[in-house]
């Protein structure tokens, strides 16, 4: 089957979906927020999920929104098991956090971004699962797609595309 | 979904037309710079949970000319002036009277213009907002050039938001020039948390 073919979920900010098998998570115009991708290749599921902060309690206020990287991995890690996937396997990979404004990069906004991404990565370290790969910081907004099936991670960004 | 953060309908009402009024002043200092008459569209406002600003502004992987503004003191807001490339590029033309087409790039001096141009509307739009909030000073931030797609530089307010709040104002004026075919945007969202300043009025809104 055609990858390119296969049905795809758009994932927006704030936002994280969990599939299985032969579909695609896309996620457009990620930013400074960060997108968390965790895939367990044995069982082919996958998840992505676009977060703005690191933990919950970076948030003065209680959200509805999957915007923070600490819930959003619990809520995806529980979502794995429902799907049978074993967590053990699952791999994360990140992209994003960009300072798409370049002269922003100096001033604390700029910092803020850059601890978000270190403060992600804790994140996950804590829940021991391995980065493999991550496309994070640049001046350039990107547009992921996370092809489920393959594990295949395309990020595009105005004048580039990679894959992780 | 709507989301009124608590807002009573007469506040909802208040505030829309506030926002109005500020924006479309962004479009009138548009018009004088050019020296050419601006038509705009009715301007938009909603409280929106911050997830749904994305789809509100619609076509977020649009590659546009941003210039970003900010506002840290009396409200947290973040102004966003639009343009598409091949607009950008025109709406420098007619900034320094050159015949159409002679911007050929967005180098540095056009940057230049357009974060110029990009900070003399938002702060139209401020000095308009100020008065309804009986002449506070706002003072905005130094604008902030990108050429980038649209929705990731709205990641930044959204992101400096999501700190105190779940939900922000946005409001929205599409403007278009006849006879070049300019066509633009202005964009200014005000955190939920600041709606009570705007408002004058002692309460919480998250």
């Amino acid at each position: 089957m055609n990858e390119e073919n296969t049905p795809f979920i758009r994932v927006g900010l704030g936002n994280l979906n969990v599939v299985k098998g032969e579909q695609r998570l896309i996620a457009m115009a990620i930013g400074s927020s960060i997108g968390i991708i965790l895939f367990d290749p044995v069982h082919k599921v996958g998840g992505l999920a676009c977060v703005l902060l690191p933990r919950a309690g970076d948030s003065t206020v209680q959200h509805r929104l999957a915007g923070f990287a600490d819930s959003a991995v619990d809520n995806m890690i529980s979502q794995f098991r429902i799907m049978g996937a074993s967590v053990e396997n699952v791999q994360a990979k990140l992209v994003g956090g960009g300072c798409i404004f370049r002269d922003m990069e100096s001033t604390f906004m700029g910092d803020m971004i850059e601890q978000n991404v270190i403060m992600i990565k804790k994140v996950l370290q804590e829940r021991n699962i391995p980065i493999v790969a991550e496309d994070t910081g640049g001046n350039f907004g990107r547009n992921v797609t996370f092809y489920v099936g393959s594990g295949k991670v395309i990020v595009i960004t105005i004048n580039s595309r990679q894959e992780l | 979904m709507t989301e009124n953060v608590g807002l009573t309908g007469l506040e909802l009402d208040t505030l829309k037309e506030i926002c109005s009024v500020s924006v479309c002043q962004a479009a009138t200092a548009l018009s004088q710079m050019i020296s050419k008459k601006i038509s705009i569209s009715m301007p938009q406002v909603r409280v929106l949970p911050l997830s749904e600003i994305h789809q509100f502004v619609g076509q977020p992987e649009k590659v546009i000319a941003g210039i970003y503004l900010e506002v840290e003191e009396e409200i947290f807001a973040g102004l966003l002036m639009s343009f598409s490339q091949n607009d950008a590029l025109l709406l420098n033309d007619l900034l320094i009277e050159f015949p159409q087409g002679s911007t050929k790039r967005l180098d540095d001096i056009a940057q230049f213009t357009l974060k110029e141009t990009g900070s003399i509307l938002a702060c139209s739009c401020l000095n308009a907002l100020s008065s309804f909030m009986g002449g506070k000073t706002l003072v905005p931030s130094v604008p902030y050039y990108a050429l980038d797609m649209q929705g990731a530089m709205l990641d930044y307010p959204i992101m400096r938001f999501s700190r105190d709040t779940t939900s922000a104002l946005i409001a929205k004026i599409d403007f278009s020039e006849e006879i070049a075919q300019l066509k633009g945007a202005f964009y200014m969202l005000i955190s939920a948390t600041s709606l009570s300043t705007l408002l004058g009025v002692n309460r919480v809104y998250t």
